[in-house]
């Protein structure tokens, strides 16, 4: 069964990814994961998450990702019991020590190897499924053919990033922050400093540039799903723990829609462009397809003197109720009496529908919708529900 | 830190005769093809040297490169050990008598994981991003003697990019395949070089813990490695004596930071 893998900075975060289609989810706990300084979950936190996505048959999976100094393994022991007897359904790993200590505990928890571990061919995927692990997260480098090489030769159920973010290192391969910083990258302390910008000399000390730019676009691999799935690919990641409830739930729509079409075979080019153009809207950094079908080139890297980054002011709302014909909204960004705007969600490909009245909580006429999460209200019969977004209206399909 | 127990990267076949004068006899040297960062050598050139010959095949391998490596394999004979950064290289050398190292980059850090692998394997490298006490309670620890380096640069970053290449023809530049990367308006540099296995950066200070070496049990060490990609012998020499040599301490002092407080 092919899966939308979701990821989940909170709480609240999780509710919207489940609510917009996600197969499962990833987060952190509040030790042993990537995103050290993301909120994560508390060990309270987790077992709600996972009897919500278990009660809607779907799975959980957290990350137990950063490489351990010695000082590390503190309770480590006691957090993979807790997350065994709670029934977690897998952990994402890339330190071999937490491999070798869930052998030891004998735990049910599946493991995950973490694209943390770089895995390009089966040999690898070979030896890491002899240490039980279940599932590869391919490292981002991966090519088609390196896919179809390891789905063939170890038969793992295969986890790679669809969308979102892209190291320009391979991943668990970087310690510029901890340089740069004195944040550890491999302990989720990454500061970005592949980000950042630097003075290029050549090796007699001659200025080339002082403007040189190092960092790849973002990942967006939503043209190329199909082949994906027909390479051997099981698990489609997104990628963004610290993302907003806005930008997850419009991936997610997207891919959700994508994968939803694929399967009954009603995915045509006006949907793959309408979707493009949604995706790219929502990023605030150009993205493109990177590697699996094409190694990438100077295309698909990013120079901020040429770079149109958005600051994103597309979120109008999110809807909290229906009822009565009055749609109840919390506000996000500034709209007003006149605007054209579009709902979407789980049962709404996308809604146009122009403002023509909006009142306050008190059931007061205004014209503007000026103060960040105010209550508004909208008199009309429309199909949206609980967690539908409202947005400016982008494109129609 | 006697001249029997180190071992030197090395980037210059010429130097050999030099080192042996010493006493050095232990050299490291990046393969053609499966390395990346440092000066490489074709297999041809290293089989007949009289010297203990160790390969450091540091790249992540995709399918057509672990392949490629494989038809080597049965040349391999004469190699006196392999440090190996790709875990499926383990996998298709396991069954040989070719002596292992692990050497997983920046994974190395750990007493748990290297016992672990030293159930496996000959030896592991510990890797640069530890702390003097660290390294003595990994040494403690840990069921062999290991490598450790004492001096030279770190690789900060690897990339499968071409990163050099695609700036510069980006902005129509001649290509040039190496050179230094100030981080602006920070005393950061590195030390960049591309080759067709992509992208290295390494941190532009060299890291010198001779000095430390009477707190580190020698027992406990396989080999003291030098690691700079532009080593010379006059550098080694220096260090041998005990000369001042310009350098820094980055992380034998210092922790990285786990999580940020507050």
């Amino acid at each position: 069964m092919i899966e939308l893998l979701a990821p989940a900075g909170d709480i609240k975060k999780l509710k919207i990814a489940l609510h917009y289609g996600a197969d499962a989810i990833y987060f952190g706990g509040q030790n042993f994961g990537l995103r050290a300084n993301a909120k994560n979950f508390s060990n309270e936190e987790i077992k709600e998450a996972v009897n919500l996505a278990h009660s809607l048959n779907k799975k959980v999976y957290v990350t137990v990702n950063i490489i351990f100094h010695d000082e590390n393994f503190k309770d480590l022991e006691n957090y993979l019991r807790y997350l065994d007897n709670i029934n977690v359904d897998a952990i994402m790993v890339s330190d071999v020590a937490v491999l070798d200590i869930c052998n030891k505990l004998n735990l049910k928890l599946k493991r995950f190897i973490s694209t943390q571990a770089s895995i390009l061919n089966k040999e690898a995927a070979l030896f890491y499924k002899e240490l039980g692990a279940s599932r590869i997260v391919l490292a981002r480098e991966a090519m088609k053919e390196d896919v179809i090489s390891i789905k063939k030769a170890s038969h793992l159920s295969l986890e790679t990033f669809v969308h979102g973010a892209m190291c320009t290192s391979f991943s668990g391969r970087c310690i510029l922050s901890n340089y740069c910083t004195n944040r550890d990258s491999n302990r989720g302390g990454c500061a970005q400093v592949c980000r950042w910008n630097f003075s290029f000399f050549d090796l007699d000390n001659n200025l080339i540039s002082d403007n040189f730019w190092m960092s790849p676009k973002d990942l967006n691999m939503s043209t190329s799903i199909i082949d994906m799935i027909d390479s051997g690919i099981d698990s489609f990641k997104i990628e963004g723990r610290m993302r907003s409830i806005y930008y997850i739930a419009t991936i997610l729509h997207v891919y959700r829609n994508i994968f939803d079409k694929i399967s009954t075979n009603t995915l045509n080019k006006s949907y793959t462009n309408y979707y493009l153009n949604v995706l790219k809207r929502c990023a605030n950094r150009e993205t493109a397809p990177q590697f699996f079908n094409k190694f990438p080139d100077e295309n698909d890297q990013y120079y901020l003197e040429n770079r149109d980054e958005v600051s994103n002011q597309d979120f109008l709302g999110i809807v909290l109720e229906n009822k009565k014909g009055i749609i109840t909204i919390e506000q996000r960004n500034y709209f007003k009496l006149g605007d054209i705007v579009q709902f979407f969600g789980p049962n709404i490909e996308m809604l146009n529908y122009k403002i023509d009245q909006i009142y306050n909580e008190k059931m007061e006429s205004i014209e503007v919708a000026n103060h960040p999460q105010m209550i508004i209200k909208i008199k009309a019969n429309l199909p949206v529900s609980k967690f539908d977004m409202m947005r400016c209206k982008l494109f129609d399909i | 830190m006697k001249n029997n127990k180190i071992l030197i990267y090395l980037n210059n076949l010429e130097d050999i005769a030099k080192y042996k004068e010493i006493g050095i006899t232990n050299f490291l040297f990046a393969l053609e093809d499966f390395s990346i960062g440092y000066q490489t050598f074709k297999l041809n050139e290293l089989a007949n040297l009289d010297i203990n010959v160790y390969l450091n095949i540091n790249i992540i391998m995709d399918t057509k490169k672990i392949a490629k490596f494989k038809k080597l394999i049965n040349k391999l004979t004469f190699v006196k050990g392999i440090f190996f950064e790709d875990v499926g290289l383990y996998n298709i050398l396991k069954k040989t008598k070719i002596p292992l190292i692990w050497n997983q980059a920046h994974f190395v850090i750990n007493s748990k994981s290297i016992n672990f692998w030293l159930e496996r394997v000959e030896s592991a490298s510990l890797a640069n991003e530890l702390t003097i006490d660290e390294i003595k309670y990994i040494l403690n620890n840990a069921n062999k003697s290991l490598i450790m380096s004492v001096y030279g640069l770190n690789i900060a970053m690897y990339s499968r990019r071409y990163l050099l290449s695609y700036f510069n023809k980006y902005n129509n530049l001649k290509i040039i395949k190496n050179g230094f990367l100030n981080v602006n308006n920070q005393d950061n540099s590195f030390y960049i070089i591309e080759n067709k296995n992509g992208t290295a950066l390494f941190y532009n200070k060299a890291f010198n813990y001779i000095p430390y070496l009477n707190e580190i049990d020698d027992q406990k060490i396989k080999f003291y490695l030098i690691n700079h990609p532009h080593i010379n012998f006059e550098i080694v020499n220096d260090l041998i004596n005990h000369k001042e040599v310009i350098s820094e301490e980055k992380f034998l002092k210092t922790k990285t930071i786990y999580k940020l407080e507050g």
